[in-house]
């Protein structure tokens, strides 16, 4: 943000009766420390995790997940945020899916072309829901790129939008498909 | 009156002591020190500023570290509220609770009690959400014959009911419902496309059964006297556990500690643990009350006519509990037996949720701090399925977002994740808790936490009352969204523990006698009437709705007829 926006929000709402010095507002509207340099995952894991989120939000008329920094935001939330167990679901998910990829297409996954990954994925995520898993590698995996994808500076303001104050409701507004989505 | 015997005793006595400064303590504070006397407002913990401390009200969720998951590493400080999937679980809000490590206790049966120890409490993080009781409400123990009567009927706190709405600022809609009352409304938060299927649907199927917007302590359209103390209109931001920087919705920090702070007459002291009152045997009244500092651990005193205690429920009780007297023998402050008993909370987790695919050119704009509710109708209009009283749902229905179940990779998804599913529509019930005698917390005889506090212990649980009407809050909840031609319609039932609600209350309970309550019915402790205690520790029984509106009230009451016993010499 959008520093000056949010100090304009505050001076609509209160107009010059401002209690409060706009400095502050400028303050609060600060990031905190990003400054979180991930470990968790090899080069490898890396690469695959990548294309496997590209695969998932590919760059079209508005930006994919690699345009919006999701692999960082995903090894942050997943070494952060996650118990060691479905850490491991992910981490050998990656593992893996590389090794099947060598073996039967004499390739890793990142190198193989999209339309090739997608069918992979496609039958992986079946042959998931067929086995009726919980919590398994690409349903956890596509979870945390979806969240990490609308939750980014770049999703959030491109493919959706979020406004910090909406400043009204409307318990029906009129909706088309394609209609741009409010977080 | 202090004797001046040194010089410490005159600085640190004042006209009344408040412990504690959220929802309740905040009313007191401002109450007395607008009646002109001089308030000394003890916060066991840290000052947060309104606005300016803050800290995470204006975040993005990408200037968050975590997007707004809290990590691993912090929960770990708050393993015991985590148990509950709200509250700590969010990185904006979890700077708002307490870390569990440094505030010990004991369950010995599972209780979840969620603590903010910062000025204002838990109003900063509070639900918002603000009903009436009824005269049905105040009758209830006396005509099912448990527990202990209320002492004071609807008439008498309907005024104050509106004196602290018009000040608080409620957003409802007019129901003229004899079970529910109306508060002083501001405009309601109206009902999205599917809340209104969903409310005609129900209405024409259940004689009594009404779906309304929820009441909620949100400006709509502030007054000018709210817009004096600088608080605006709601922005419909939904971040409002992280404060809310344009005072829209009701907090101590952002209305009764402002309009305290300016009569001049309130001195604000944080990290101000109070353990004890200092209880005059001669006179059978409380002249002080004992203090730890957080930070030094130095003890203090201060002195004061009058005391408020709005600790929190289970905070309130153990500071009466604690307190040393022989004037009534071993029982303490306590002669009726009922001090610590009668622990009550709502008991929630229950509910259903489904899809509807109807109104689909039609969403919603803004983000809605409120729902839609369900007031209650069992026993009223239905009767329960073996048991006493009722319960109310608190729900939503808004179309699925990026959020749902989608199959698919490449192009095709992202076409769905970017656009909206169906409407989910969901509700949770509130069920009413009765009062236990055998509910009860009691002070450790040997743990202590790190101040030389006694640890509370915590032992209470439910009865088929309870599990009975659980059945029915499930069954309830299925069958409304199936009357809607929701799909996909699934229910839920958790197994109950106290707590859960953040309602805790009942513990210092109003009765009718000393022989059967700790507090008379104008909230004054029997055996110390210069005492008065207005947050949840004085209900008698819980009913069925949110409380907080009930504790200020009461407050601002006792707060009136304590300055005017004071004024008569009577305290």
């Amino acid at each position: 943000m959008q520093r000056r926006e949010a100090v304009k929000i505050f001076t609509a709402v209160f107009g010059a009766s401002l209690a409060v010095p706009e400095t502050v507002f400028a303050r609060l509207a600060e990031p905190m420390d990003l400054g979180i340099k991930p470990t968790l995952l090899s080069g490898k894991q890396r690469k695959t995790l990548a294309a496997v989120a590209q695969c998932i939000i590919p760059k079209t008329d508005t930006p994919g997940a690699i345009e919006a920094g999701v692999p960082r935001w995903f090894e942050t939330l997943l070494q952060d945020c996650y118990k060691p167990d479905a850490q491991k679901v992910i981490m050998d998910g990656f593992t893996n899916l590389d090794l099947e990829c060598k073996t039967k297409h004499g390739s890793t996954f990142a190198k193989l072309k999209m339309p090739q990954q997608i069918e992979i994925l496609t039958a992986m995520e079946k042959a998931e829901r067929d086995a009726k898993v919980r919590g398994g590698f690409i349903r956890a995996t596509k979870d945390l790129v979806k969240s990490c994808y609308a939750n980014s500076e770049v999703g959030a303001s491109t493919t959706f939008e979020y406004q910090i104050a909406p400043g009204r409701w409307s318990g029906e507004e009129l909706y088309k498909m394609g209609d741009k989505i409010y977080l | 009156m202090q004797i001046n015997h040194n010089g410490v005793v005159a600085e640190n006595t004042y006209d009344a002591i408040v412990v504690g400064s959220g929802i309740s303590g905040g009313w007191a504070a401002k109450e007395l020190t607008q009646k002109g006397l001089k308030v000394l407002v003890l916060e066991r913990g840290r000052d947060l500023r309104h606005v300016v401390d803050y800290q995470t009200t204006m975040s993005m969720p990408w200037d968050l570290p975590h997007q707004g998951r809290s990590p691993e590493e912090s929960l770990k400080l708050q393993s015991v509220q985590a148990r509950t999937g709200y509250t700590v679980q969010n990185e904006g809000t979890s700077y708002l609770f307490v870390k569990d490590t440094d505030h010990p206790y004991i369950e010995k049966r599972r209780f979840d009690w969620m603590r903010g120890y910062h000025k204002g409490g838990r109003s900063i993080t509070w639900g918002k959400q603000t009903y009436r009781w009824s005269q049905m409400d105040f009758e209830a123990n006396a005509k099912d014959g448990i527990a202990t009567p209320w002492p004071i009927n609807y008439d008498e706190i309907a005024p104050w009911y509106s004196y602290v709405e018009r000040f608080a600022g409620i957003s409802g809609s007019v129901e003229n419902l004899a079970h529910l009352p109306d508060s002083d409304f501001q405009p309601a938060m109206d009902l999205t496309a599917a809340e209104k299927i969903l409310k005609s649907s129900v209405e024409k199927k259940w004689n009594g059964r009404k779906v309304i917007p929820g009441r909620v302590a949100h400006l709509t359209a502030p007054t000018q006297e709210q817009l004096a103390l600088g608080r605006g209109k709601c922005q419909y931001r939904n971040l409002c556990s992280r404060g809310c920087p344009y005072g829209a919705y009701f907090s101590s920090n952002g209305a009764t500690l402002i309009a305290a702070e300016r009569t001049g007459n309130m001195t604000f002291r944080p990290h101000s643990i109070v353990g004890s009152l200092i209880y005059d045997e001669a006179t059978g009244k409380a002249k002080g009350v004992n203090v730890v500092d957080e930070l030094s651990k130095q003890p203090m005193e201060f002195f004061a006519k009058i005391i408020f205690v709005n600790a929190s429920c289970v905070a309130s009780t153990s500071i009466l509990m604690n307190t040393k007297t022989q004037r009534y023998g071993a029982a303490g402050l306590d002669e009726s037996g009922s001090l610590g008993r009668y622990l009550m909370d709502h008991h929630l987790g229950v509910g259903a949720s489904g899809t509807f695919e109807g109104e689909l050119d039609k969403t919603t704009f803004g983000r809605r701090p409120n729902g839609f509710y369900i007031p209650r109708y069992r026993n009223l209009y239905q009767e329960g399925n073996g048991y006493i009283r009722g319960f109310g749902y608190q729900g939503g229905g808004t179309r699925q977002g990026w959020s749902r179940d989608i199959m698919g990779f490449g192009e095709d998804f992202k076409k769905q994740y970017t656009s909206l599913g169906p409407w989910n529509v969901n509700m949770g019930g509130f069920g009413e808790w009765l009062p236990y005698k055998d509910n009860m917390m009691t002070l450790s005889p040997d743990k202590k936490d790190q101040w030389g506090l006694p640890q509370v212990v915590v032992d209470a649980g439910y009865t088929s009352n309870e599990l009975n009407m659980r059945k029915d809050m499930e069954t309830d909840a299925a069958e409304m969204l199936e009357a809607m031609g929701a799909k996909n319609v699934s229910s839920r039932s958790s197994e109950p523990a106290l707590g859960l609600g953040i309602h805790e209350m009942g513990t210092a309970r109003m009765g009718t006698d000393r022989k059967n309550s700790v507090l008379n019915k104008w909230n004054q402790v029997w055996a110390a009437p210069n005492v008065f205690v207005t947050d949840g520790a004085f209900m008698t029984s819980a009913n069925c709705v949110n409380p907080s509106l009930t504790y200020m009230a009461m407050t601002a009451r006792a707060a009136d007829y304590a300055v005017a016993e004071l004024k008569k010499g009577n305290l």
